[in-house]
C-alpha cells in the first residue's frame, strides 16, 4: 500500500514555507509528546489493569501512525510499537515464546511480540486472561514501548525537526521536497485507513471478515477510524492553501460525521457488524467518503504541491 | 489419455500442418500491458519502430507479459496478488487458455518459458506459509499445471531463463499476505536473495545483497549468463545503496550507480542487443540510466517523465512511459511513437 509520487521540478522558495513551521510545531511534534507521555503513564502504572493507560497510548499512536518517515523508521521503532496487520498471526506466537522466558528482553524480542498491539492480546484476549507471567510481560512490554516512543520524540526534537524545518540538506533540498513528504504522510495515512483500517473486516460482501479489524479485542477499530481521520484533517487543512481549506474541511467533515453514524449502531466499536448487510452498507459508505476525499487531495492539493502522480510512479511493482 | 483428437493435434502441431508463427501475429517486436483513456486495460504488440501491432483486451490490469518463443501466444498475468493468468492468441485475441493458480498461490506478475516453449515457469506465493514457489505449466498441453517447487527465498518477482537452461529468480525478500492486499509484512526481517534454480527445483546457487532492504526485484539476462538486477529500497531514501547490479554464478554481486539518483526504486531493467550497456528505469525519480556492463560507468542519464518500460532493439533499448510515448536510447532517447496510452510497468521482447 505504500506507494509514490514523480516530483516535479518546483520552483526554489525564497522563503520558508510557514506550512512547514506550523506542521511541525502544532502537529507533529506536540503529537509524538502525547505519545511519549501516554506511554510513560503506561509504564508507570503499578497493577497491570492498564486498560485505561493503554487505551490513552492506542489513541495516541493512531495519531501519529502516518508519520511514518524520518525517525520513525530507524531501528523500526514504528514497527515496534505497532505490528500490524498481522495476517500470518505472529503476535500471539511471539507472546506466547515471551511468556515461557523467564527474563525476556523484549527490545531483543521479534517486533510482532512488543507494542501496543502485542499488549492488546495481553489485556483483553481472553485466551492470555488467566496466563502466568502475563502481569510481568504487561509492564515490561510497556517500558519497551515506552523506551520507543521516548527514542522517536527525542530524535524528533533533536535531529528531525531542523531536517525538515531548514531545508537544503541531503535530506530535503527544499521546502517543496519536504511539503511532498508531509503530503505523502497524508496520502498514505488516508490510504491505510481506507484499505486495513476498514477495508480488511470487509472483506467482500460475501465473505466479510470482521476478525481482521484493527485492535477488535479492545473494540477500537472504528474509533481508530475515526482518530486516524481526525489527526489526517489537522494535517491537511495546514497543507491546504486558504482557498483549499474550506473544501478541504467539508470533505473531512463528511467522512467523520459518517463514522459517526457507523458508530449508532449497536455493536459497530469493534466492526464485526460488517457481517450485517443492513450496517455493512453504512460501513461501506465510510470507506468510501475516505476514498473519495483522497480522490480530491490527488487531484486538487497534490497539483499544487507540485505532486503529480504517474500510473507508473503511483503504483509500479 | 492419448485420444485419436489428440493424437491429430499432436500431429498437427509438429509440423504437417502450417504452424502459426509470430508472423502471423504482425511480427511484433515487444509486447506491453497499457491503460486506455476510458480506464480499460489492453496487452498491445508493438514494432521496431513503437507502432502498434495488435490489441486485445485485458479483463483488469495487467503486470509484465511473456512471449511464447515460437508461437503467436502470450501469456498475460494479472498483478500481484492476482490468482490467473490468460494466455492469447495474438492473432486474434482468443483466449487459448486460463491459468488459475491453485488453492493458497496468487502470482506476482511474471513467468518464462523454456527454451523450447513446452514449459511455463511462474513466481508465487504460497502464503499461508510466506514462501516462494515457482509454478510448472505444461504449455504443450493446454497450459495444464503439473507442479511446483520452491523459489528458495520469500517473494519471488521475476524470473528468467538462463543460456544453460536453468532458471534465476528474484526473490524480493518482502512477505504479503492476500488478507493485507500489497502491505508489507516483515520489512524488519526481509532477505531478498538471487536464486539460480534447476528446473528440477535444485538450488545451485543464491547471493543475497549487501543491504537487506534492498529488494532484488526484476532481471535481464544477457547470452553469455551475465545477469542484471535491479532492485528496490525499503529504507529511508537518504539511505539508499546501490540498486543496480550485475552479477556471474558464483561470484558475488557487483554493484552499480547510486539508489538515491533512481528515488530508491529500479522499475525495470534490460541489457542492449548487443549486451554491451545496461538501462534501468525508475518512474519515481522520472530516470532512465545507461551503464556500460563491463565497467559499471554511467555512461548516461535520461529524464522522462514515468519512464518505467525498458526492453532490447538491435543493439540498443526502447523506452515507454505512462505518458503513452517510446523513446529509442539509441538515438539520443528520441520520441519516435506516441500513443494515445498508458504504457503499464514492463515491455517485453517476443523473440
Amino acid at each position: 500500500m505504500k506507494f509514490v509520487f514523480a516530483f516535479m521540478l518546483a520552483p526554489t522558495m525564497a522563503f520558508a514555507d510557514p506550512r512547514i513551521d506550523v506542521a511541525l510545531d502544532t502537529h507533529i511534534l506536540p503529537r509524538f509528546a502525547a505519545l511519549t507521555d501516554a506511554t510513560a503513564a503506561l509504564a508507570a502504572a503499578e497493577s497491570c489493569e492498564v486498560e485505561e493507560e493503554w487505551n490513552t497510548a492506542a489513541t495516541a499512536w493512531i495519531g501519529v501512525s502516518h508519520l511514518r518517515f524520518g525517525p520513525t523508521e530507524i531501528d523500526n521503532r514504528a514497527f515496534a510499537l505497532a505490528f500490524w496487520p498481522d495476517p500470518r498471526g505472529a503476535t500471539p506466537k511471539s507472546l506466547a515464546a515471551l511468556l515461557t522466558d523467564d527474563a525476556p528482553a523484549i527490545s531483543d524480542a521479534s517486533v510482532a511480540g512488543r507494542g501496543l498491539y502485542a499488549m492488546e492480546f495481553l489485556l483483553f484476549d481472553p485466551a492470555f486472561a488467566n496466563i502466568e507471567g502475563r502481569c510481568d510481560l504487561i509492564a515490561d512490554i510497556a517500558n519497551d514501548a515506552h523506551l520507543t516512543a521516548l527514542a522517536i520524540q527525542s530524535d524528533w526534537e533533536d535531529r528531525y525537526d531542523a531536517v525538515l524545518r531548514s531545508t537544503g540538506n541531503e535530506i530535503y533540498r527544499n521546502d517543496t521536497e519536504a511539503l511532498q513528504e508531509l503530503y505523502k504522510a497524508l496520502t498514505t495515512g488516508l490510504d491505510f485507513t481506507s484499505d486495513m483500517r476498514l477495508g480488511r473486516p470487509l472483506g467482500t460482501f460475501d465473505r466479510p471478515r470482521p476478525a481482521r479489524a484493527e485492535m477488535r479485542r479492545s473494540g477500537r477499530s472504528l474509533d481508530n477510524v475515526r482518530v486516524s481521520l481526525t489527526s489526517l484533517e489537522e494535517l491537511a487543512l495546514i497543507l491546504a492553501g486558504e482557498e483549499l481549506m474550506p473544501d478541504v474541511e467539508a470533505r473531512f467533515e463528511k467522512a467523520i460525521d459518517q463514522a459517526g453514524s457507523v458508530a449508532s449502531v449497536v455493536g459497530s466499536a469493534d466492526l464485526s457488524i460488517v457481517e450485517n448487510v443492513a450496517d455493512r452498507i453504512k460501513v461501506e459508505a465510510l470507506q468510501q467518503r475516505v476514498v473519495e476525499l483522497r480522490a480530491f487531495l490527488s487531484q486538487d492539493l497534490g497539483p499544487e504541491l507540485g505532486v503529480i502522480e504517474g500510473f507508473n510512479s503511483l503504483d509500479g511493482d | 489419455m492419448a485420444t485419436r483428437r489428440g493424437f491429430l493435434a499432436g500431429m498437427l502441431a509438429s509440423g504437417f500442418a502450417p504452424v502459426p508463427s509470430w508472423a502471423d501475429a504482425g511480427s511484433p517486436a515487444f509486447l506491453s500491458a497499457a491503460r486506455k483513456p476510458d480506464g480499460d486495460y489492453i496487452l498491445v504488440g508493438l514494432d521496431a519502430l513503437g507502432a502498434e501491432r495488435f490489441r486485445i483486451p485485458l479483463p483488469a490490469r495487467g503486470h509484465a507479459a511473456t512471449a511464447h518463443p515460437t508461437r503467436p501466444e502470450a501469456v498475460a498475468f494479472a498483478r500481484r496478488p492476482g490468482t490467473f493468468a490468460m494466455v492469447m492468441d495474438c492473432r486474434n485475441g482468443d483466449v487459448l487458455s486460463r491459468l488459475d493458480c491453485p488453492e493458497g498461490r496468487h502470482f506476482y506478475g511474471h513467468g518464462i518459458f523454456d527454451a523450447s516453449g513446452d514449459l511455463l515457469f511462474t513466481t508465487e506465493n504460497d502464503y499461508d506459509a510466506g514462501q516462494g514457489r515457482i509454478g510448472l505449466w505444461d504449455a504443450r498441453n493446454g497450459y495444464a499445471r503439473i507442479g511446483e517447487f520452491a523459489s528458495h527465498g520469500v517473494g519471488p518477482h521475476d524470473v528468467r531463463l538462463m543460456p544453460d537452461g536453468t532458471l534465476v529468480v528474484a526473490n524480493g525478500g518482502i512477505d504479503t499476505h492476500p488478507a493485507s492486499g500489497r502491505e508489507k509484512l516483515n520489512i524488519p526481517t526481509m532477505r531478498p536473495n538471487l536464486s539460480y534454480i534447476d528446473i528440477d527445483g535444485q538450488l545451485i546457487d543464491h547471493v543475497e545483497p549487501d543491504e537487506l532492504l534492498a529488494s532484488i526485484r526484476h532481471l535481464t539476462v544477457r547470452p553469455d549468463g551475465l545477469v542484471g538486477v535491479g532492485m528496490q529500497w525499503q529504507g529511508e531514501l537518504a539511505d539508499a545503496p546501490s540498486l543496480t547490479a550485475t552479477h556471474i554464478r558464483g561470484q558475488v554481486l557487483r554493484e552499480i550507480g547510486r539508489g538515491a539518483e533512481l528515488a530508491g526504486y529500479v522499475g525495470s531493467i534490460a541489457f542492449s542487443g548487443d549486451g554491451s550497456q545496461l538501462a534501468v528505469t525508475s518512474p519515481r525519480a522520472g530516470v532512465a540510466q545507461v551503464f556500460d556492463s563491463q565497467t559499471g560507468s554511467k555512461i548516461e542519464q535520461i529524464r522522462k517523465e514515468d519512464v518505467c518500460g525498458v526492453a532490447a532493439l538491435n543493439s540498443g533499448m526502447l523506452l515507454t512511459s505512462g505518458l503513452g510515448d517510446v523513446f529509442d536510447i539509441g538515438q539520443t532517447a528520441q520520441r519516435i511513437a506516441a500513443h494515445d496510452l498508458s504504457w503499464d510497468n514492463h515491455l517485453v521482447q517476443v523473440y
